[in-house]
């Protein structure tokens, strides 16, 4: 008797342990070192026992099935494995943060103007303490133009204040005339009002930046802040159109990585998530930012990274696919993290880039992570 | 459709999924909804029934809904959008009609009654120069939109290299007036006119060219024959292997054989160190009025069926323990069988395609330039559908017409149990400015796919990860020596 996993199931070696991803249902499956053997038996179509309860279970769970002779399992795939190989394939822009302003009366103790840590600093206002000068009207109108040939599907506008000028995100939004798939515009709470909100009316969506979770309204999506010795008890019970940004000044102890709860159900997965991060960084690829000032950054919150400024380029230049362009970052799939490289997870799981670099200075370090795989033990997190 | 290995394991080809899968009458019955009786439920255990439909609801989940189908017509503008994304990857120049050969299954010979027959007439520098700044035009306004593309320049004949002075020129030209596009060079050569000089040059400029090579001299010569019938093997090879041992790595072979060709010489002669790697291997087109074929009897057609056969058996029972490599057979089985699991993608997105069925491109994707300045499809199909000039560019009018002229002429597609797996494309049913319908063309569409399928998934069944590790190793080679035909 031989047993398969179905098409739509796949297994993933760690150093120590394994996974089954379960690309329709979502589920990830951790493994102990028995099991993943087994599987790895079985996927090599070797002969099994038909009565083992865990092939039994799996079956159980439509994860796999026993058959009486070998078969051939075709794995459900999104695009073909050929297109991997062929040459000029457009990039698949996904979204574009446009920072258009770097000003703001508030002084939020989190902002990025203080050099604060933050997992979700990405969708944040912020501003930041930097020499240059602001990208033109005129240039921002290019962009608009540039992204929308590039087929760019979503647009995150935001930078500091943007109601101290808000005549000019007004404009910008007039210009993009639905030409992608989604808009957001980014904004604190103190800056929201109602001129804001009408002006936004079948142009875009709000993220509002908030510090606690009253007065929430279902119709916009918020990220609210939170520091790390709270962050696990919000999590519970948090309402659907809320994410959750957790700080901290000293961001050296694996809180985030608790979030990945060490049980057999591990993050949900899907066939495009799991398609993305074979390839991709989770959060890096197919994204790109211009600051306020024109720097192209793979992050909203990688300053240091600028790849050259849109003033003096066009946006095509960045993504060529050579060594000094965007993809380099959204080529930067856990694959090639000497941490991940080993886990099981690798394909379900996210990571920050901006928090590791600005922890340890390192692009390709792995802190935030309370798993490890060559040993194939979670440690205890700190809470 | 259902399926079955040569191991007798029966399998459900799902064609709005695109994959096939192990199978049993419930599911098939599950996923067509034909109502299931008693007996076919206490036939089943209980978890095998909970399974079968466990498994059908999941797949329920992720079929593409038929509202995402495109609306047609295609609209000129939308061509446009979609070929400065997402095509214009080669520019063909053929630059002459002429040959010095008389192959007897060329598609210019007498063989194929729809295409243009070979003639004196070239291209010549003021069209290739007006074709090759056209597609330079078309390559720096399609960066905004695809800034990856790897522009390509080929050329192509007839014979090219009896034209061999338009090729530097154009290559002059476009090395000195495109400094900043870095375009690939790409030749299509019978191998008999290569000589030390044109070595030199296409090393220079680091050409890529196939030649075409049939096999061991008998097998070759059978097919490849200079006008007075003199046999031109000992005239490709001379050069072939100067050009290998001058370290020309960019030299792939094209293979094609036909009913007579026996499968084991052709293994073994690709198999050797002097003979170019083979990037492509076919049998001779049976469409654009072909009567090539007409020189087989059944029988010869028979036992090629069965030498097929027993080079397959061959070759499985050597997969697992045969160090030795098998060009050609890797070719004729995990290479085939690759394609048609991957050509067409699986759940690719139906809205984002223009053409919902088959495998065809959008004319523009590559553009063939006649001796004339006429922009055609490709170097395949007949000349009946131009879709431009030198003088005006791309037709996208035009272009759209021929595809939504196309698309009315796939109208058994939807109801075709192997849409998801067919690779065929404008050339299967162009006629003289018109197509014929799929209902005409694809009539054997069905046994045929159930036969690859069947190779394929006993392929799998006996090596699980060989297409896997094939489809790499082959196409990140391809990609390298021969981007073109890996597109």
């Amino acid at each position: 008797m031989y047993f398969r996993l179905n098409p739509e199931c796949y297994f993933i070696k760690g150093k120590q342990h394994g996974a089954i991803y379960d690309l329709i249902e979502g589920d990830v499956y951790a493994l102990d070192s028995k099991e993943s053997q087994k599987i790895e038996e079985c996927e090599n179509n070797e002969i099994i026992d038909s009565a083992d309860p865990f092939l039994l279970e799996l079956k159980k769970r439509v994860v796999g099935n026993f058959y009486d002779k070998k078969v051939f399992i075709e794995k459900l795939r999104l695009g073909s494995p050929i297109a991997d190989y062929q040459q000029g394939v457009p990039p698949n822009l996904a979204r574009a943060f446009l920072e258009m302003g770097n000003s703001c009366d508030q002084s939020c103790g989190y902002c990025g103007y203080n050099g604060v840590s933050r997992s979700m600093g990405c969708l944040g206002c912020n501003i930041w303490d930097e020499n240059g000068t602001p990208v033109s009207m005129d240039r921002w109108k290019e962009l608009i133009d540039e992204l929308h040939l590039l087929h760019c599907q979503s647009l995150f506008i935001k930078g500091g204040n943007l109601t101290k000028n808000w005549e000019k995100t007004r404009e910008i939004l007039e210009y993009t005339d639905k030409k992608f798939k989604n808009i957001f515009v980014i904004t604190h709470k103190a800056h929201f009002s109602e001129e804001v909100r009408d002006s936004l009316k079948n142009k875009a969506n709000l993220i509002i930046q908030i510090d606690s979770l009253s007065d929430i309204d279902a119709q916009y999506e918020y990220l609210l802040m939170t520091d790390c010795q709270n962050a696990n008890d919000i999590f519970e019970n948090l309402p659907n159109n809320v994410i959750v940004d957790i700080i901290s000044r000293n961001f050296n102890s694996p809180q985030l990585g608790s979030r990945v709860s060490p049980n057999r159900n591990i993050n949900k997965t899907n066939l495009e998530w799991f398609t993305h991060n074979n390839k991709l960084h989770p959060c890096l690829g197919n994204s790109i930012t211009i600051s306020w000032s024109g720097e192209v950054l793979p992050c909203p919150m990688m300053r240091k990274y600028s790849l050259g400024n849109i003033k003096e380029r066009k946006l095509w230049t960045f993504l060529r696919g050579t060594p000094d362009s965007i993809q380099e970052y959204w080529n930067l799939s856990l694959n090639k993290l000497q941490k991940c490289k080993n886990c099981e997870f690798r394909y379900a799981c996210t990571d920050c880039r901006a928090l590791e670099v600005a922890m340890t200075g390192d692009l390709y370090s792995k802190t935030l992570c309370n798993y490890d795989p060559s040993r194939g033990t979670w440690q205890q997190a700190d809470s | 459709m259902e399926f079955e290995s040569k191991s007798g394991v029966r399998y459900y080809f799902d064609n709005q999924i695109g994959i096939a899968f192990p199978s049993h009458p419930l599911i098939e019955k599950m996923i067509e909804n034909v109502p299931l009786q008693k007996e076919d439920i206490i036939a089943v255990s209980e978890d095998d029934y909970l399974f079968y439909s466990n498994f059908v609801k999941k797949l329920d989940k992720i079929r593409p809904k038929k509202s995402s189908l495109h609306q047609f017509p295609i609209q000129a503008e939308e061509v446009k959008q979609q070929l400065l994304r997402d095509g214009l990857n080669q520019m063909t120049l053929g630059i002459t009609e002429d040959c010095n050969l008389k192959c007897r299954y060329c598609v210019y010979s007498d063989a194929y009654t729809l295409s243009r027959k070979p003639s004196k007439q070239t291209m010549d520098f003021t069209t290739a120069k007006k074709a090759l700044d056209y597609y330079a035009s078309l390559i720096e306004e399609g960066r905004y939109y695809n800034p990856v593309r790897k522009p390509a320049v080929s050329f192509y004949g007839g014979e090219p290299l009896l034209h061999f002075d338009l090729i530097k020129e154009c290559i002059h030209y476009l090395k000195t007036t495109y400094p900043q596009i870095d375009f690939i060079y790409s030749l299509t050569t019978n191998g008999t006119l290569l000589t030390k000089e044109k070595e030199e040059f296409l090393k220079k400029h680091e050409f890529l060219i196939t030649v075409s090579i049939d096999g061991p001299k008998d097998e070759h010569d059978r097919k490849r024959i200079y006008p007075n019938g003199e046999g031109t093997f000992e005239d490709v090879m001379k050069n072939v292997r100067r050009f290998i041992a001058a370290g020309c790595e960019n030299c792939s072979a094209i293979c094609v054989f036909d009913w007579k060709s026996n499968l084991f010489d052709l293994d073994a002669f690709f198999s050797r160190t002097d003979v170019p790697k083979l990037s492509i291997i076919s049998l001779p087109s049976v469409y654009g009025g072909c009567i090539y074929y007409d020189q087989f009897s059944e029988q010869d057609h028979k036992e090629f069926y069965i030498s097929e056969e027993n080079a397959f058996q061959y070759y499985l029972d050597h997969l697992a323990h045969d160090t030795d490599k098998h060009p050609f057979f890797e070719q004729l089985y995990p290479v085939f069988a690759s394609r048609l699991m991957y050509t067409i993608p699986v759940l690719i997105m139906p809205d984002q395609r223009l053409i919902p069925y088959s495998g065809a491109c959008i004319p523009g994707r590559k553009i063939f330039v006649d001796v004339h300045g006429n922009f055609h499809p490709c170097e395949r199909i007949n000349q009946f559908f131009p879709i431009g000039n030198v003088q005006t560019g791309l037709n996208f009018k035009r272009v759209a017409a021929i595809i939504n002229d196309y698309n009315e002429h796939l109208d058994s597609c939807k109801t075709c149990p192997v849409s998801k797996a067919c690779g065929y494309c404008y050339n299967h049913f162009a006629q003289k400015g018109n197509f014929d319908f799929a209902s005409t063309v694809c009539k054997n569409e069905e046994r045929i796919k159930k036969t690859e399928l069947s190779r394929t998934f006993t392929l799998g069944e006996n090596q699980s990860h060989l297409i896997d590790i094939l489809v790499e190793g082959y196409y990140s080679w391809l990609s390298k020596a021969c981007p073109i035909e890996g597109d």
